[in-house]
């Protein structure tokens, strides 16, 4: 049964195929369509501008704390992350609560910075970011 | 879903836990490769910050002489004077 009310932000997570992103403590998607001017001399528009949508493309980030490789968790870690930076491997995320009638949000996308943040008594944080390649497709939880 | 392995999985060790979506994770523990975990059961141990309480002071008791306190109730009886006539230059 579909989430009723205002999605507690903890229940959305990212997940990398069927793993949890972990350790993380706020994930991000960020969809955004760029606009192309189509003002002309014909226009009527009175020298206002006029747009239509052109390019559409979506981010994903998140921020998490840091755990090496003495970690037992089966979710997946910076080190993880790490390794797909570097070979620029394209990534399937789903971003969703996991709850049946809920949405997931599928796409392809590249790890394209990550963060690492030591303070002194402080919990080691890293954050990483994600360009989507390609579309995000929405989908009801069966 | 939170799993725990059972067996060794994607070069995680078994007793490793973790997060899955459900459908993956229940292909697991069809699978034989995990058991499924409480809801309740904390898969992730966020670190909490370690409060560094300030050292309690140690009285380390210093043996004195008797005639040490003998003026002490002499104290209460001392008489302050202080010239206010006096102008600060």
């Amino acid at each position: 049964m579909a989430t009723t009310g205002i999605i507690n932000g903890t229940l959305m997570r990212l997940y990398k195929d069927s793993t949890a992103i972990g350790y993380a403590t706020s994930c991000q998607m960020n969809i955004s369509a760029a606009m192309r001017e189509i003002l002309t001399k014909d226009s009527a528009a009175g020298g206002w501008r006029e747009v239509k949508k052109g390019q559409l493309s979506g981010t994903l980030s998140t921020e998490a704390l840091y755990a090496g490789p003495g970690d037992s968790s089966t979710n997946y870690l910076f080190d993880d992350l790490f390794t797909d930076l570097i070979s620029g491997t394209a990534l399937t995320i789903k971003f969703t609560t996991d709850v049946q009638g809920d949405n997931v949000f599928t796409m392809s996308a590249i790890c394209t910075s990550l963060d690492l943040n030591a303070a002194v008594e402080e919990n080691t944080s890293y954050s990483a970011s994600f360009e989507v390649t390609g579309a995000i497709v929405k989908t009801t939880k069966a | 879903m939170k799993l725990r392995l059972i067996k060794t999985w994607n070069g995680k060790p078994i007793g490793a836990t973790g997060v899955f979506l459900s459908d993956f994770g229940k292909q697991l523990v069809a699978d034989g490769i995990a058991e499924h975990l409480d809801d309740d059961f904390v898969v992730e141990q966020m670190p909490e910050k370690q409060v560094q309480e300030a050292p309690q002071p140690i009285y380390i008791p210093v043996p004195m002489p008797m005639d040490y306190f003998q003026d002490e109730n002499e104290l209460e009886k001392i008489d302050v004077k202080i010239d206010l006539s006096k102008a600060k230059k």
